[in-house]
């Protein structure tokens, strides 16, 4: 029967359930737009023309014209600066995460001495005090100062929560395999890059994403340790086209999206391990 | 539309690609090449902030000097204006920099009653060694001797050679703004809050500040401090020896000028940033802006061909007191000691001092020129006259207050919509409490 | 310590050392030994200007921080600090989570919007602190267009009294990605069959959170908090972005890196003061940070 009670309040579930579901689709979509918004701002107004974007700035685009995007790239130089950007990334998040499976290991197998200690050390190194004045008499004593090694030695040293991640991660791996492989004549370092690697892959995914943003997004050590244009990366290379021209923003929103955008290309692609890398190891901690 | 930004995208996603892989098979510059004959060729290192007409000037410079001088390549770095006291530490220290920029903007060291006071950075590091002296080259002759001896002199010796000075008190205004509304050049302050008003009704914001960077807001309480104090350096040593309070009422009426001065300025200043404001001065959005007369260039570029004018902020009553400028020598040029082209620099230096190529640096900044004989800028002429008259700004003879609390001096930036103060008596006798802090 | 099966009897025990050592020697020599130097340093003149030699103090800078006239001014940046502090780890993560909790099931195209709200975490502080210059740009940018048809006038990023909770909110906006996805990848890991149990005994929507999931939540939240904690010692890249050098903006991780090259409103650098600022943020997040990380710790025990 179409109005017996208990088909009203089946229906009037229902209904509550699609409201339900319509809000959070709104509040979803809200949180889109906060997201998206100043991306397609920033495109709208790499494409006006400095005078249109000064009359009305709001305004979508009339007459696109990729002038900016022409003249940024000839005033900047951003291909240098995110070559350069995706090699100290490269470099010192693959540097430093392989340097924490190093320390890992013998930690959580407990073949060094004193492996608690290190643990510890490396625990009682996520709080301590920042060094910035420090580090650099110390980079200047070294001749490191201006050098692309020397700032990529130093971003690899940040090695953060890595170790222990991974030391944590290791807890979990039966030790057995151990024994079987030395037994079959493994030695120490390949059994490390043999076994050891694949088996922790989730946690050294983790490490090495959490380490790469932590580079990618360095301006401050960029700043203080390097000079020569060519080896900037592009946290400052924008920023030093901005303190230039940042009079201009329809030509300075260009030069942003010209870093931008390949990023977002790159991101499409490899959303999934990203995102999913990014946390694959942590939760065990 | 949509295929427009996919392609647009697309072609830049490609012009990365292709120029990246290009950048990576070459660093920036190439290695320094021998010359003809064989000689090898020195590469001098000189470091400057970003200002475009100055840098534009400098790189056409050093294009002439390679010209005649083709053993010797000049390499300059650029670093926005906030970082070039760190840069400038920083590479001396690495002992990486032959030419150094170096602002000396408070002269001398500090005098005997500032107690408290922090030592002048540009006798500190000259004392220390980093620069080479330079009282025997023939080429500092050529500069005049006061400007010399303000920027340039620590213990009697010559350390540095000058680009030129500025004014820093003065109000740039639109010509024909003014024109349509037949209004005049203010001489004293009444007329100044009259033009204002009259502005103001006419619907137009009267003046504009780049206040996001912060100190481009005081540049107009420094002028106002500036016309209501006949002796600044008098008034420095008063404040310290304590015969002056900032409580007494002649110099409470600077804050309340200013902050006068701050309720004509357009709504939300504090956000604009100071790159953008000349912008804004040229394309009349505003009828006039306070900022140093270093900035007319760069406001020629933003709208060629506008008219405008430059007159010394009417803070005083008496139009008497506000005839003349303030202002100080700007930055100027030093040797570092550690560089090993200290010969090489020197020349350069040398070729810079010659009146054929100071005097195109002087026309592309609009300075008012530290050697006789140079033609400026139309616009600098128009104020040349007054070169002669400059006194020294404010921010070049006060002893800032160390320990002190923050409001400690003459603090603008206290004053509403900066700050919380809307009654200057009461922000007055914080400072006076501020400055008493110190002990 | 276990004995290492690898090897000889006479190399048994020494390669282990020789992995351990290079990361061990680049840690220590890069971070741990010029944070414990900070210390030291914290007690002299040091500058920073070069040749310009450095003695010790004492307390000297210490006073000076605390209690000298400018202490005041001093204390606001603790406070500032704190308030940054308390916004990364409570707010960013309440926001982590009710984002995550929306995104987690129950909707199409969740994985798109995942992407868009960590997009930001790829993007990079320079073309964040540069998209949002550009969108609260007080004279005409949209956000000031919207605020002023609604009569609000603001010099937004320039305002000296909402300047910096509208750069905490672009810090939130560029990093709840992050907490969010460790966020879901905690609630993945809550088996199904325990929330159907609890709707099938009765339970709505906030008694499941509460009993159900909020409990099982415990290592995501404990590794947010610890990520929190710590990253506010290091996240002052964003501020430097937006706002530079401003007295009204800085934050304590800021002022040392300020004060440490002359990038404030002070030009001369003073390394030795900086280092006092250093161990002094350093004593509370230490007073901070592990309280409630034991805490945090006991509870996940205890669950």
């Amino acid at each position: 029967m179409t109005s017996s009670p208990a088909y009203r309040t089946r229906t009037a579930v229902a209904a509550a359930q699609r409201t339900l579901k319509a809000a959070h689709y709104l509040v979803v979509a809200l949180i889109a737009l906060v997201y998206l918004f100043p991306l397609f701002y920033l495109a709208n107004t790499s494409l006006k023309e400095s005078a249109d974007y000064f009359t009305d700035p709001v305004a979508l685009v009339t007459q696109p014209t990729l002038h900016n995007f022409t003249a940024a790239w000839e005033m900047g130089r951003f291909g240098g600066y995110v070559v350069n950007s995706v090699i100290y990334t490269a470099a010192a998040a693959g540097l430093g995460t392989l340097l924490s499976l190093l320390l890992a290991y013998p930690i959580a197998r407990n073949y060094v001495r004193g492996s608690s200690v290190l643990y510890g050390l490396f625990v009682a190194a996520l709080f301590l005090p920042l060094s910035l004045p420090i580090q650099f008499q110390l980079m200047l004593a070294l001749g490191l100062y201006n050098t692309q090694i020397g700032y990529v030695l130093l971003m690899t040293s940040e090695l953060g929560i890595g170790p222990f991640l991974i030391a944590n991660y290791l807890r979990g791996v039966p030790q057995e395999l151990d024994q079987a492989a030395a037994v079959d004549g493994c030695g120490y370092f390949r059994f490390v890059f043999q076994f050891v690697l694949p088996m922790s892959r989730p946690a050294l995914v983790t490490v090495f994403v959490l380490h790469a943003i932590g580079v990618w997004n360095d301006i401050v050590f960029a700043t203080i340790y390097l000079t020569d244009p060519g080896s900037l990366p592009i946290t400052r290379g924008l920023f030093a086209f901005y303190g230039e021209y940042g009079n201009d923003w329809a030509l300075l929103s260009a030069a942003v999206m010209i870093v931008a955008l390949p990023l977002i290309v790159v991101y499409i692609v490899l959303q999934r391990y990203i995102v999913g890398g990014a946390t694959a190891g942590a939760l065990k901690s | 539309m949509n295929r427009r930004r996919l392609l647009s995208g697309a072609a830049a996603l490609a012009a990365t690609g292709l120029t990246g892989s290009m950048a990576a098979c070459g660093p920036g510059q190439g290695p320094a090449a021998s010359t003809p004959t064989g000689g090898k060729r020195t590469a001098l290192r000189m470091l400057m902030h970003v200002a475009a007409p100055m840098n534009k000037a400098i790189e056409e410079l050093n294009t002439k000097f390679t010209k005649a001088n083709p053993d010797i390549d000049v390499e300059v770095a650029l670093v926005p204006t906030a970082q070039i006291t760190n840069a400038r530490n920083t590479r001396l220290a690495a002992k990486d920099v032959d030419i150094v920029e170096v602002s000396s903007f408070l002269g001398g060291d500090v005098p005997g009653y500032a107690t408290k006071a922090a030592a002048n950075p540009w006798g500190t590091t000259i004392r220390a060694g980093n620069f080479v002296d330079l009282t025997d080259q023939p080429f500092v002759k050529r500069f005049y001797p006061n400007t010399l001896e303000y920027t340039a002199t620590v213990d009697g010796k010559i350390w540095s050679v000058p680009t030129g000075s500025v004014f820093l008190t003065g109000v740039y205004y639109n010509k024909s703004i003014f024109a349509s509304h037949n209004l005049a050049v203010p001489t004293t302050w009444p007329e100044f809050v009259a033009v204002c008003e009259t502005l103001r009704a006419a619907g137009l914001a009267p003046i504009t500040i780049g206040g996001k960077d912060g100190w481009p807001a005081d540049m107009p309480g420094n002028a106002m401090i500036h016309a209501l104090n006949p002796d600044l350096k008098l008034l420095d040593e008063k404040l310290w020896t304590g015969a002056a309070k900032l409580t007494d009422r002649h110099l409470v009426e600077v804050l309340v000028r200013t902050k006068q001065y701050y309720d004509f300025t357009e709504k939300n200043f504090m956000g604009i940033a100071y790159a953008t404001a000349p912008a804004r001065f040229a394309s009349g959005a505003v009828a006039m802006m306070v900022d140093g007369s270093y900035t007319a260039p760069t406001i020629d570029q933003a709208k060629p061909a506008f008219e405008y004018g430059y007159f010394p902020l009417p803070g005083s009553d008496n139009a008497a007191d506000n005839t003349e400028f303030g202002g100080r020598p700007d930055i100027s040029f030093a040797v570092a000691a550690a560089s090993p082209n200290v010969e090489a620099a020197q020349r350069w230096l040398d070729f810079y001092s010659m009146p054929d190529n100071y005097g195109p640096v002087v026309q592309a900044t609009g300075f008012l020129p530290a050697q006789d004989g140079i033609t400026t800028t139309p616009f600098a002429d128009t104020i040349a006259a007054r070169a002669a008259t400059m006194k020294m700004a404010w921010t070049s003879v006060f002893h800032p207050r160390q320990d002190a609390g923050k409001f400690a001096g003459f603090p603008f930036h206290g004053i509403a919509p900066r700050g919380a103060y809307t009654d200057m008596s009461a922000l007055a006798a914080q400072a006076q409490t501020d400055w008493d802090a110190a002990g | 310590m276990n004995q290492s099966p690898f090897g000889t009897r006479r190399t048994r025990e020494l390669v282990p050392y020789l992995g351990v050592a290079p990361g061990l020697l680049i840690f220590l020599l890069f971070t741990f030994l010029p944070a414990c130097a900070v210390l030291v340093f914290s007690f002299t003149n040091l500058s920073g200007v070069p040749n310009v030699g450095w003695e010790f103090v004492g307390w000297a800078n210490y006073e000076r921080f605390l209690f000298s006239g400018e202490s005041a001014a001093n204390l606001q940046v603790i406070e500032r600090t704190l308030v940054f502090m308390a916004v990364l780890v409570v707010v960013q993560n309440a926001v982590a989570l009710a984002v995550a909790l929306l995104l987690n099931r129950g909707i199409r195209g969740a994985s798109f919007f995942r992407a868009v709200v960590f997009l930001p975490v790829i993007l990079g502080v320079t073309v964040i602190g540069l998209v949002w210059s550009l969108v609260l740009d007080p004279v005409g940018g949209p956000v000031s267009g919207v605020l002023n048809s609604v009569g609000i006038d603001s010099a937004l990023l320039g305002d000296t009294t909402w300047g910096f909770a509208i750069i905490m909110a672009i810090q939130l906006w560029s990093a709840v990605g992050y907490s969010m996805i460790i966020f879901l990848s905690g609630l993945q890991s809550i088996p199904a069959e325990l929330i159907e149990a609890a709707t099938a005994d009765g339970a709505n929507l906030w008694q499941r959170f509460r009993h159900v999931t909020w409990p099982l939540l415990a290592p995501a939240v404990n590794a947010n908090v610890l990520i929190g904690i710590i990253g506010s010692l290091k996240t002052y890249q964003l501020i430097w972005v937006l706002a530079g050098g401003r007295d009204d903006t800085v934050t304590l991780p800021l002022a040392v890196f300020l004060r440490s090259f002359g990038l404030s409103s002070d030009p001369t650098p003073d390394q030795g003061f900086a280092s006092t600022l250093s161990v002094v943020q350093f004593i509370l997040i230490a007073c901070i940070a592990l309280p409630t990380m034991a805490i945090l710790r006991r509870r996940e025990v205890q669950l």
